[in-house]
């Protein structure tokens, strides 16, 4: 029996129904759309926060956040730039917090081991060690392997190298499932800027032999060795003058940014329009010849300005 | 009796524990001990703590005073419970007795013309060439050159098969380390050093410590003055020669009843083998007259055949450095005439540590333990064969061919013992120049080849090689010595060979570098320029 009562409970419930159908269903699906959206970025530019920490965790989620590049019982190498016995405040090395926070995503994306090394050029204990690196990797679960030693390396041939074409290649860049290249933007010397590609020089044993056998032909070879999964770069401290080494902390420019891809180039050419701001000698990605090279590789894209870039300013 | 042998285990004991500590510090490969750590228990030797008051005359390096003290109240403590080539002789001569249990020793009598010519040299020759004879006897650096160059990388070798096993194991724990000796002259002499003075020990227990040794020879004599002395009494004894064929030193003559304590080690062996407690520690100011001419004539007696031996012996320890030095500067010149298209230029004057005020300094002080070359964590500071020249063979040099000196490491002069390179903190060094980079452009691959390069640059830590625009869009280096620390990391890194493009010519003495200009810190919260 249909009483008064029951027959305004079921237009409610009725009603209800239709509402959310029509009206809150289509939103959702929006919403829904929007997030698959996401992970269809070229690259993530961040900027401002308190640090390149809290901008990685903002950014990485705009691309399908870590759980996308890192599966469950994967090995990961976190490559970062530990170059120098410098501080951090230098910028001449990797933001510790940043390989910090990485790491720790990665084990948090169920990870298995995440190692992070460098062939660092200063000697490498006091590099690992003033960097900060090794410490906030290790505090965050971390295995901070050694790099010194010629024993870590294999022989790999790069077969699509016009010039390199062989080299001895650290055996975890080799062997990991994921590799996760965290520069940091810095102006070079010999190379005008160094980024990404150029960060890898870092996995690999012989480096004389890339400056004596045409550096920016040899970085762009060794590029096509192994795309890395995921490059991270670093641009919170930017060293605009004097680098890669840096004399003084005044040469880097604290301009808090972070830029995420999975395009290297892309990367490197975001650094390369930062740089040309500060530095007259460096104009557009393209006049860095190891990017045009690495263009022509199809490795990615240089044009900033066809690219689909989600800015976050916080 | 009772109380003897305690002092005898108590020597043992105390012997292990200072040739564990001492040996730490050179086979430290993991640089567990901080630098000064090291120093500190380096400077408990005689001759370091000697060098270092000198230098530094502060009461941390008084140590040998200490050891003279003990020297004048009991004898030669220092060689049998401080000295570790006193020790690691003793220990070759406990195993040689374990092989061959008949093995004893005997009287034999002091080798003195040798003795105190070889101290009075060093003595007359110090003040005017330094440390040149003391780098070859000194006992704590030649134990110390044949730990470092012989057994340290044996114990590298050794760690790198573990760690490149574990490595087979994806476990990363244990690290290699590379084996950057660059040098086999400077290990062949080190090696046949440590096997002359093994083989004495072996055959003839403390005989190097007791015809050659400096310091032994030294304290030597300040013990004929000591107030206890080890002495056989007339009474007990019942010449049952246990105590002479148990000397090391071969300074006891039981038929006279008579101890050489000039060559008397003090290592407790006799008094607690005693059968009758016949011998013993005690107080006697002088030794009485008739003892002393006893010693005269058994000296004469023997003196003619066996100071030649042992002169020889003394002379084949320089041989080899002679030898291979020579042969190592030929292979440098051959090496030079290898190039044809090169420009050529030969160094003139190799760089020595930061901290060492200048290469005569240098020279003068060091006695080449290689502490300092264990512990660089760059492997810059190599033995030198005639880098330095005759003067300072065997010292560390800055060897660019096997890094460069990093520019905020101070670590070889926390460490060194001897003051020979002298305590430098970071603002203090960032301002010596150790010598200058010299630029060779002909030779620099952006030049032969118009490729980039820029290592030397990429690796300045002052900028004072600096990259300057070439042609096609090419830069090239360009130095300003003023600024230019001598650190070789410039060198080092040029791939350039065989000789190099850019090279640092040492200063002979180290000279003030000038600061580069610094700015400040600029914060700039830019939007993106793209």
């Amino acid at each position: 029996m249909i009483t008064r009562r029951r027959f305004i409970q079921k237009v409610k419930e009725i009603s209800y129904k239709t509402f959310f159908s029509f009206t809150l269903f289509p939103l959702f699906l929006k919403y829904a759309k929007a997030a698959d959206d996401k992970s269809s970025f070229d690259m993530i530019a961040l900027q401002g926060g308190k640090g390149p920490d809290e901008l990685f965790k903002k950014g990485i989620e705009f691309l399908g956040g870590m759980k996308k590049f890192v599966k469950k019982g994967q090995k990961v190498l976190v490559k970062p730039n530990i170059g120098w016995d410098r501080s951090p405040e230098y910028g001449a090395n990797t933001s510790p917090e940043l390989i910090g926070v990485i790491v720790k995503e990665c084990l948090n994306a169920g990870a298995a081991e995440v190692y992070v090394f460098d062939h660092t050029c200063d000697s490498w204990q006091n590099c690992y060690k003033n960097s900060k690196i090794e410490e906030y990797a290790k505090n965050n679960g971390g295995n901070v392997v050694a790099a010194n030693s010629q024993e870590y390396y294999v022989k790999k041939s790069i077969p699509r190298a016009k010039v390199l074409k062989e080299a001895l290649v650290h055996k975890l860049f080799v062997e990991c499932d994921v590799v996760i290249n965290v520069p940091v933007l810095k102006h070079h010397g010999s190379a005008s800027v160094t980024g990404s590609m150029k960060n890898l020089m870092g996995v690999v044993w012989d480096r004389r032999e890339w400056h004596s056998k045409d550096l920016h032909q040899c970085i762009a070879d060794f590029a096509t060795f192994r795309k890395t999964d995921l490059t991270v770069l670093d641009g919170w401290r930017v060293m605009v003058k004097n680098g890669p080494r840096g004399y003084s902390p005044s040469d880097a420019v604290k301009y808090e940014y972070l830029f995420i891809s999975t395009d290297p180039v892309a990367i490197d050419s975001a650094g390369v329009s930062v740089l040309a701001r500060e530095n007259s000698s460096i104009k557009k990605p393209e006049d860095i010849r190891y990017i045009k090279l690495a263009r022509e590789y199809g490795l990615g894209k240089t044009d900033l300005d066809k690219m689909n870039i989600k800015r976050i300013t916080i | 009796m009772k109380f003897y042998r305690a002092l005898k285990k108590f020597r043992v004991l105390f012997a292990l524990l200072t040739i564990v500590l001492i040996s730490s510090i050179f086979l430290d490969i993991y640089s567990f001990i901080p630098a000064v750590t090291a120093k500190y228990i380096a400077v408990t030797q005689f001759i370091p703590s000697y060098l270092s008051f000198i230098h530094t005359p502060s009461p941390v390096y008084l140590l040998f005073i200490l050891i003279i003290l003990i020297t004048v109240f009991s004898g030669r403590i220092y060689c049998s419970f401080l000295c570790p080539l006193g020790i690691y002789q003793d220990i070759i001569s406990r195993i040689s007795s374990i092989l061959n249990t008949k093995k004893k020793y005997g009287y034999s009598a002091e080798n003195k013309v040798l003795r105190y010519l070889i101290l009075c040299l060093t003595l007359l020759s110090f003040p005017f060439v330094g440390t040149i004879l003391i780098l070859w006897l000194d006992p704590f650096s030649l134990y110390g050159k044949f730990l470092s160059s012989i057994v340290t990388p044996g114990l590298l070798w050794i760690n790198n098969i573990i760690a490149s096993l574990l490595m087979k194991f994806n476990i990363y724990s244990m690290y290699s380390i590379d084996i950057k000796y660059a040098n086999i002259i400077v290990i062949i002499t080190a090696a046949l050093i440590i096997f002359l003075i093994s083989l004495t020990a072996f055959l003839k227990g403390r005989l190097y410590c007791n015809s050659i040794c400096p310091a032994g020879t030294l304290l030597g004599l300040i013990s004929k003055v000591s107030f206890l002395k080890i002495t056989i009494s007339n009474d007990g004894c019942i010449h049952c020669r246990l105590c002479e064929s148990i000397c090391k030193s071969s300074c006891i003559k039981h038929k006279d009843n008579y101890v050489d304590f000039s060559r008397c080690v003090s290592c407790f062996n006799c008094v607690q083998v005693c059968p009758n407690s016949s011998i013993k520690f005690r107080k006697q100011y002088f030794t009485t007259k008739a003892e002393s001419n006893r010693e005269n004539q058994s000296a004469a007696y023997n003196k003619a055949g066996k100071i030649e031996r042992k002169s020889f012996i003394t002379g084949l320890l320089f041989i080899p450095s002679i030898l291979f030095g020579q042969k190592s500067d030929k292979e440098q010149i051959l090496y030079v005439q290898d190039i044809s298209k090169q420009k050529q230029y030969k160094k003139k004057i190799f760089t020595s540590p930061p901290g060492s005020i200048s290469i005569d300094d240098f020279n003068k002080n060091c006695t080449a333990c290689y502490l300092c070359v264990t512990r660089c964590p760059s492997s810059v500071l190599q033995p030198a064969v005639l880098q330095y020249g005759l003067s300072g063979i065997m010292q560390p040099f800055l060897d660019f061919n096997t890094g460069y000196c990093n520019y905020d490491c101070t670590i070889c002069s926390e460490v060194c013992p001897t003051g020979a390179i002298k305590r430098l903190d970071k603002s203090e060094k960032h301002l010596i120049q150790l010598g200058k980079s010299y630029f060779v452009k002909e030779n620099c691959i952006t030049y032969t080849n118009g490729t980039a390069c820029g290592a030397c640059s990429e690796h300045c830590p002052t900028k004072a090689v600096d990259m300057v625009p070439f042609k096609k869009g090419l830069v090239i280096p360009e130095i300003n010595q003023a600024i230019c620390i001598g650190c070789g990391a410039c060198e080092n890194v040029c791939p350039v060979r065989p000789l190099r493009a850019i090279y640092v010519e040492g200063n002979r003495v180290h000279e003030k570098a000038e600061l580069p200009k610094e700015e400040d810190v600029i914060i700039k919260k830019d939007d993106f320029p793209f």
